[in-house]
């Protein structure tokens, strides 16, 4: 043996060390969440039994909010989006979309059809954006506000609504997205039972061919696109598991940018959304932990697993490619601007567990994965390790991604029932096995370009065109560039 | 030995799956059926229920036998549950077993299980179940901020106003009894509560006082002005604040030493209060509450100036007129604020014809 293979079968052998026990890192903190989001998903249970929403939403000293929606280029979907929300069942609120210099109709759409008129409101510039260009009324409702202004990108748009809210508690919603009648009651509750509440998210969940009429869904089907249904035992786990049970720990790092509820004056002090990342969703979040363990200020960010925002995903391989590889880039974004936090004890729980569990897990798992999948084959070529133990390995690590997977699946049939069919959960179940026999390895290949494509500051967004949802079926996005 | 272990986690995972499988595959299964029979059962009775409590009678033709049909007519009393009451409630109890609820409700109750306990005081609370009072009334002492908050609402429900004092008592010493989780607790009751709120009003409680000036406006008791004038005058800006929103549920009541109190609060120092008197005097439809408004357009503090815009567009011809005269103002907030209140108001005029 030459002094190369050597050196090479060392490193090898020091590597695949490292993935064990990196493996056995990630899947205890993946089953600390998993028990942590149960007694979560228990005691949601059980609340529902003694708290009447009725009462809450009828009640007058139930915090208004203020509802701001970043458009851009949705003139098939906003009228009927804004008309669902207008009807929402929530005591006080007002609706302000944002026009984020759309270059289709969305503006006249909205003009038309809400009669709007525009007025020189003045607001307060408490975050910097790029220029309004006007503010509309409409003479039909007078809780909507139309805001038109230069494009700016999404985080722009919010900060631009965030300035003319009228009320302390605003919510993030995006313009593709739908929210169930009741989900604003749901999610504002912990607001109204606990004074230090600062952020609240709920639960985003594939839309896919559900049926979807004026806004509203009218019938929940799971989609007969596989891809979608890939994403739909994903999106059931990282809700589920891992926001429910690092919300339950005070250590949510993210709220999705879909649906989310905040104090608005902590937003403020927060500097608002931040323009020069890709990920403004979980860049907020993180800034917040930061300013408020900073400040020594109690404050809690969490997740209830109940109110449910259904949103379009990509059912197109090259749309979720694109998609990922931005998820990933802006979650080192995160990392990278926050990376003072990370096993910093000052930070406490945010600093000790979110932060390694997003920065090792999250944001370098694809690239251990990868080299992993790499070294193994490397090994079992040079004789390393045996065919059986490599399969070994495999299966249990392809057994207990199953065993978390079907869990979500269990757990969500168990306190939400959303899919009526017993089929529905059937291919859930199996996608959950499928998932592990190229699908995750493609995400991690995607993430793993991600990681090594990744430049600080560098903000690139595919445009995207909308479909109207129909009442019979809700079709998915469609991504140009 | 390595070999060995993954051998066992591998046949112990497969069976976890197998099970966890089988089971979601059965409990949906049988969830559906149920689901299904409560539907169909839900579909025969909800019309005649309906019928039951919105025009009453005697009789109601509803016989829940099975264990289900008795769920679904208890699911019905609760999700209809506020328009429900007297012997309506009475009868419908029956029907589902009132013994046998009081029985399990009293279960909960006694429960050492937080959730059980806590599922128990609601529910006694929707049922209407007096015989349970002496428990509910032993836990408003407990330390548990929902199971007093719970509590509260049930005793509510049963007596209206009979424990009010105890309970505002009690969530003056709970901190984290907010102001408003102690005004919806108000809301539920029906009637005249002023005594109790003159007398909350004696105590030297700031978190009772505040609660009962807002209450006291927000029901329009005509008592309430002399703790308005009173109260508008205090050293703490939080009663001071109390004061004009109580007023400003109350409204003008003509009565000059009262607008004379609030009005003096025109050069509060704090923001606060200015804002909330500009609130307040979009009822004030005199010449000194337009003169104090456009005094506050020029206000240091936005939100003073944003209240005292919107006050003046409710002012009719002396509002209007002086937002015509803020058009010219070499402030820009006034002469913005002043185009956007007179631009809101041509649109709804538009609108209206």
């Amino acid at each position: 043996m030459d002094f190369f293979t050597e050196i090479l079968i060392n490193s090898i052998e020091h590597f695949n060390r490292f993935v064990l026990y990196y493996m056995i890192f990630i899947n205890a903190i993946y089953t600390l969440l998993f028990v942590v989001s149960i007694r979560a998903l228990y005691v949601d249970r059980q609340k529902k039994k003694y708290w009447s929403y009725e009462e809450m939403t009828a009640s007058s000293y139930t915090p208004p909010l203020s509802i701001v929606v970043p458009s851009y280029n949705e003139e098939k979907t906003i009228v009927d989006n804004a008309k669902a929300l207008l009807s929402l069942e929530y005591s006080e609120f007002q609706l302000i979309i944002v026009n984020d210099g759309s270059k289709d109709r969305t503006l006249e759409q909205l003009i038309y059809e809400f009669k709007l008129k525009k007025i020189d409101m003045p607001y307060r510039r408490k975050l910097k954006t790029k220029d309004i260009r006007g503010i509309y009324l409409s003479a039909l409702f007078e809780n909507i506000i139309i805001i038109d202004k230069e494009n700016g990108g999404k985080a722009d748009a919010l900060n631009a609504g965030i300035n003319v809210a009228e009320y302390p508690i605003i919510t993030a919603i995006d313009a593709d997205s739908i929210i169930e009648r009741d989900s604003l009651s749901k999610v504002i509750r912990p607001f109204v039972e606990d004074p230090t509440v600062i952020v609240s998210g709920g639960v985003v969940r594939p839309v896919n061919d559900s049926i979807v009429d004026k806004g509203f869904i009218e019938s929940v089907k799971l989609s007969t696109s596989n891809l979608v249904r890939f994403q739909t035992v994903e999106y059931l786990r990282a809700f589920l598991f891992g926001r429910l049970g690092l919300g339950n720990l005070n250590a949510l790092m993210i709220v999705s940018g879909a649906f989310g509820v905040f104090k608005k004056s902590v937003v403020i002090e927060a500097g608002g959304y931040t323009e020069d990342t890709i990920g403004e969703d979980m860049e907020l979040i993180v800034k917040i932990h930061r300013r408020m363990r900073e400040n020594k200020t109690p404050y809690k960010i969490v997740f209830v697993p109940d109110p449910v925002c259904w949103t379009q995903v990509p059912e197109k391989v090259s749309v979720l490619k694109s998609q990922r590889k931005r998820w990933h880039k802006g979650l080192m974004d995160s990392m990278l601007n926050h990376r003072k936090m990370l096993l910093n004890p000052k930070f406490k729980i945010v600093g000790m567990l979110a932060m390694p569990y997003y920065f090792f897990v999250e944001m370098l798992g694809a690239v251990v994965e990868i080299i992993g999948y790499v070294t193994f084959l490397v090994s079992f070529w040079l004789g390393i390790i045996s065919l059986e133990f490599f399969l070994l390995f495999l299966a249990v690590s392809v057994l207990y991604g199953i065993f978390l997977s079907s869990s979500a699946i269990m757990l969500d049939e168990y306190n939400f029932s959303k899919y009526e069919n017993i089929s529905e959960y059937l291919v859930l179940i199996a996608f959950s096995v499928l998932e592990n026999f190229g699908y995750r390895q493609l995400n991690a290949w995607w993430r793993f370009i991600a990681f090594f494509e990744y430049r600080r500051h560098n903000k690139t967004w595919g445009e995207m065109s909308r479909t109207a949802f129909s009442p019979q079926k809700s079709e998915s996005e469609e991504m140009n560039g | 030995m390595l070999r060995e272990v993954i051998w066992t986690i591998l046949v112990m995972l497969f069976y976890v799956d197998l099970v966890m499988f089988i089971f979601l595959l059965l409990k949906k299964g049988v969830m559906k059926y149920i689901r299904n029979k409560k539907r169909q059962i839900r579909k025969t009775y909800e019309n005649e229920f309906l019928r039951f409590i919105t025009q009453g009678g005697d009789k109601l033709s509803i016989e829940p036998g099975s264990y289900l049909e008795k769920k679904v007519l208890q699911a019905l009393i609760i999700d209809y549950n506020s328009f429900i009451s007297g012997s309506n409630q009475t009868l419908l109890l029956e029907k589902i077993g009132k013994e046998s609820m009081i029985n399990k409700v009293e279960r909960y109750l006694k429960s050492t299980n937080r959730w059980k306990n806590k599922t128990g005081t609601y529910l006694a609370g929707e049922y209407d179940l007096k015989k349970l009072e002496p428990l509910l009334l032993k836990q408003l002492y407990t330390s548990d901020n929902e199971l007093f908050f719970i509590t509260a609402r049930s005793l509510i429900k049963i007596n209206n106003k009979t424990y009010l004092k105890e309970i505002l008592r009690k969530s003056a010493e709970q901190s984290w009894m907010s102001k408003n989780n102690t005004l919806s607790l108000l809301e539920l009751i029906e009637g005249d509560i002023e005594e109790i709120l003159l007398e909350i009003m004696e105590t030297e409680d700031m978190f009772l006082q505040v609660i009962a000036l807002e209450e006291s406006g927000k029901r329009h008791y005509q008592k309430s002005v002399g703790w308005i004038e009173k109260m508008s005058q205090s050293p703490e800006k939080e009663l001071r604040i109390a004061a004009l929103k109580a007023s400003d549920r109350l409204g003008n009541t003509g009565e000059s030493s009262y607008l004379a109190r609030l009005m003096s609060l025109k050069n509060d120092p704090e923001w606060e209060v200015r804002a909330f008197l500009a609130k307040f005097l979009k009822k004030v439809n005199s010449d000194q509450a337009v003169n104090i408004l456009m005094e506050f357009m020029r206000d240091e503090n936005w939100y003073v100036r944003h209240n005292a815009a919107e006050s003046l567009f409710y002012l009719d011809e002396k509002g209007h007129a002086a937002l015509k005269a803020l058009l010219h103002a070499e402030d820009p907030f006034a002469s913005d604020a002043a185009r956007a209140v007179l631009q809101r108001e041509a649109l709804y005029k538009e609108t209206t014809g």
